[in-house]
C-alpha cells in the first residue's frame, strides 16, 4: 500500500535566543497508508499535537523541526506552506471558525486558495461538500454564522472545509473531545465512511483510548516525545507489551466495580526532556531495573507489525 | 438511611429571546446518606443547573430543595450561609477554578475564613491537614496554581470543598479535564474520602464509565427531565429508556461504530462523489 504520510526521525526543538531549551518530540517514525486510520495516543504533554503540527509544517513560534516528513511523494520543505494534499481538523469547532464571517464565506476562501473556479461553481462545490458531511439543509448552513450552529454541525462543516482541499492525508487533533458522546459517535462514523469513500489516510490524535480502539486500524502510543509501542489496534489494546500502555488501559474505570481501586500511574510526564538519560518512563514504572536509567530503549519488533520500546519487554 | 438531599419538583426557567427556556423541568430525586448519586446526560440537559438549584447558588423557579431537613428556599441569607458550609462543590476545570495570583494555602484558607473562626496557627494546621488529606502535602501551600499539574489543582479543589467538613459534595465533571492516569488517581481519592468520612456525593458527568464506577444510584437527564433513574447496575446492564440505551451505545470503547450504528447518519448523501 502507498504511504500518504511518512515521518522519519522527526524531532521538534524549542530554542530561546539560539539556545536549545526543550525537545518535546524525539525521533518519531510514523507511516500512514491510503485509506488507513492511525491513532496517536498518550497523555497531555507527550508530543501528540506537536507531531501533527510538524507533519503540516505549522509549528508554533520558536519551534524547529528536524527529520523528514513526506506527504504522498512530496517531502515537506522547511518553512513551506502546507500543500493541498493535507488538511487538519482541530478540537474545538466553536473557536476554529471566525465568528464574524458566514461559513460559506470561510469555506470559499479555502476553495479559492486551492482551486481556480468561478464563484457560482465554487458555491455549488461547497454546498455539495456540506451535504457530503451529512449537514441537512446545506444552503442554510452556507449562509449561517458559526454561533448559529451546534458543535456537532460545526465539526461537520470543519470536515467539509478539510475535504475541499482534496487531501490525501487528514489530521484530526482530538476531533470529538468537545462534543457529546452521541454526537462524537456520529462524527467518528462520518470519518470512517469518508476515508473509505475517498481513500485518504487519517492521523487521529486522541487521549481517549476508547475512541482509538473504536475507529483506528493501527495505533502508536507516545510517551515523552517517542513512540513507545505501535501495532494493529486490536493487538496493542488486547495484548499491550509496554508498561505505559498497560498502565493507561489499566487506569480506565470501565469494567471496575464500585469499591475496587483503580490502578493509577503515579507521577507525571517529564516536562523537560533535554537532560534525560535512559528510559523516560522509568520513574513511573514498576518494572524498572538499573539498566533502565542507563539505556534508552529502541523500538523493537515483538510480533507482526508490532513493536515496543522497553528493555524489560521479554520479562513482563 | 436518611436522605441528605431531597429535590421536589424542581423547575428552572430562563428568559430566552422573549420566550421561556426550561432548563430543568419538574425534577424530583432524593440522595441517601453515604451514597453516590450519579447524574448523566449530554450538555444542555440541565445537569449543572439542577446542581446549582440544589445548592441555591441559583434559585429554582419552583420546587423545593431540602437539605438535612431544611427547606433551603425558605431560609434567609444568614441561615443559608451557615447551612451551605455543610455542602461543597468541586468544579470541572481545576486550573480555571483557582485564583492564579493566590497561593494554594490562601485558596484553601478562604472557605475556612468565611465559615469558621479559625485563625493563626490553628488555621495553618487545618490547611496543612487538608492538603495532606488530598495527597498534596503541606509543602504545596506556598505554591501558585501554575506551578501545579491539572491533577494537583483538582486535589486543591477537593481540599477547598472539604474545608468546612461538609456532608454533601457536588462533583461537577470532576475528572473531565484530566488524563486517564490522573483521572484514576482522583477517582481513588474521591472514593477513599467518601468511605473514610461517610460523605454523600452528587456526581455529575457525561462519562458513563466514571458514573458507573462511583455511583450507587443513577439518573439519566435529557432536555431538563429525568428520563430514567434507579440502581446504577440496573441502569447500565438493563436500561429501560430508549435514550439511555442510545447513550450507552454511543460511549467510546464499545466497538467499531459501523457495526454498532451504521444507521446513525440518515442524512449523509452520496450524490456527486469524486
Amino acid at each position: 500500500m502507498t504511504h500518504v504520510l511518512s515521518i522519519r526521525d522527526l524531532n521538534v526543538e524549542f530554542t530561546d535566543r539560539g539556545k536549545l531549551t526543550n525537545r518535546p518530540v524525539r525521533g518519531i517514525d510514523l507511516d500512514v497508508s491510503a485509506g488507513e486510520i492511525l491513532g496517536l495516543v498518550g497523555e497531555t504533554g507527550c508530543g501528540k499535537s506537536l507531531t501533527g503540527l510538524a507533519a503540516l509544517g505549522i509549528l508554533p513560534r520558536g519551534a524547529r523541526r528536524t527529520g523528514q516528513v513526506t506527504i504522498g511523494n512530496d517531502p515537506l520543505q522547511d518553512s513551506s506552506e502546507p500543500g493541498g494534499s493535507v488538511a487538519i481538523v482541530f478540537q474545538n469547532p466553536g473557536t476554529a471558525f471566525n465568528p464574524v464571517f458566514t461559513l460559506g464565506r470561510q469555506l470559499s476562501d479555502v476553495l479559492a486558495r486551492h482551486r481556480q473556479i468561478s464563484r457560482a461553481e465554487g458555491k455549488a462545490e461547497i454546498i455539495r461538500h456540506l451535504s457530503l458531511v451529512g449537514l441537512p439543509d446545506p444552503e442554510r448552513v452556507y449562509r449561517s454564522y458559526p454561533h448559529q450552529l451546534s458543535g456537532g454541525m460545526l465539526q461537520r462543516a470543519m470536515i467539509a472545509m478539510a475535504l475541499l482541499r482534496q487531501p490525501r492525508l487528514l489530521i484530526l487533533d482530538e476531533p470529538t473531545t468537545a462534543l457529546d458522546v452521541t454526537v462524537a459517535r456520529q462524527i467518528l462514523v462520518l470519518i470512517d465512511e469518508l476515508r473509505h469513500k475517498f481513500g485518504f489516510g487519517v492521523l487521529l490524535i486522541s487521549h481517549n483510548l476508547g475512541i482509538i480502539r473504536d475507529v483506528c486500524d493501527r495505533v502508536a502510543v507516545l510517551y515523552a516525545g517517542r513512540v513507545i509501542e505501535t501495532g494493529p489496534v486490536e493487538a496493542v489494546m488486547n495484548n499491550p507489551r509496554h508498561p505505559y500502555t498497560r498502565g493507561l488501559l489499566d487506569a480506565l474505570p470501565a469494567g471496575r466495580t464500585h469499591g475496587q481501586r483503580l490502578n493509577a500511574i503515579s507521577g507525571t510526564v517529564p516536562g523537560n526532556l533535554l537532560s534525560l538519560t535512559g528510559c523516560a518512563f522509568r520513574n513511573r514504572c514498576s518494572h524498572a531495573v538499573t539498566d533502565c536509567s542507563l539505556t534508552d530503549p529502541l523500538l523493537t519488533e515483538t510480533g507482526p507489525h508490532q513493536a515496543v520500546a522497553c528493555l524489560q519487554e521479554g520479562e513482563l | 438511611m436518611t436522605n441528605v438531599l431531597t429535590l421536589e419538583k424542581i423547575v428552572k426557567t430562563f428568559p430566552h429571546h422573549r420566550r421561556v427556556f426550561t432548563a430543568v423541568d419538574d425534577v424530583s430525586l432524593s440522595i441517601k446518606e453515604g451514597t453516590v448519586y450519579g447524574l448523566v446526560g449530554e450538555s444542555g440537559s440541565g445537569k449543572s443547573t439542577l446542581a446549582r438549584c440544589a445548592m441555591q447558588l441559583m434559585r429554582p423557579t419552583s420546587g423545593r430543595a431540602i437539605f438535612e431537613g431544611h427547606d433551603l428556599g425558605k431560609l434567609g441569607p444568614k441561615a443559608l450561609r451557615t447551612i451551605r458550609s455543610r455542602m461543597g462543590i468541586v468544579l470541572q476545570n481545576p486550573v480555571a477554578s483557582l485564583n492564579p495570583r493566590m497561593t494554594i494555602g490562601a485558596s484553601v484558607a478562604e472557605p475556612l475564613l468565611a465559615h469558621t473562626a479559625l485563625k493563626g496557627q490553628a488555621l495553618q494546621t487545618r490547611i496543612n491537614n487538608l492538603l495532606d488529606e488530598v495527597g498534596l502535602g503541606a509543602g504545596h501551600a506556598h505554591r501558585l496554581p501554575h506551578q501545579l499539574s491539572g491533577g494537583q489543582c483538582q486535589r486543591v479543589g477537593i481540599a477547598r470543598a472539604l474545608a468546612t467538613s461538609p456532608r454533601l459534595l457536588i462533583l461537577d465533571e470532576p475528572t473531565s479535564a484530566l488524563d486517564v492516569s490522573v483521572q484514576a488517581q482522583i477517582l481513588n481519592l474521591l472514593q477513599d474520602l467518601q468511605q473514610q468520612k461517610g460523605l454523600t456525593y452528587l456526581l455529575i458527568s457525561h462519562d458513563l464509565d466514571v458514573v458507573r464506577y462511583l455511583s450507587d444510584e443513577v439518573a439519566v437527564m435529557k432536555t431538563g427531565k429525568i428520563v430514567e433513574s434507579g440502581p446504577a447496575e440496573r441502569i447500565f446492564t438493563d436500561p429501560q429508556h430508549d435514550y439511555t440505551r442510545r447513550l450507552l451505545e454511543a460511549a467510546p470503547g464499545r466497538g467499531r461504530p459501523e457495526l454498532a450504528d451504521s444507521h446513525a447518519l440518515p442524512t449523509l448523501t452520496t450524490q456527486g462523489s469524486d
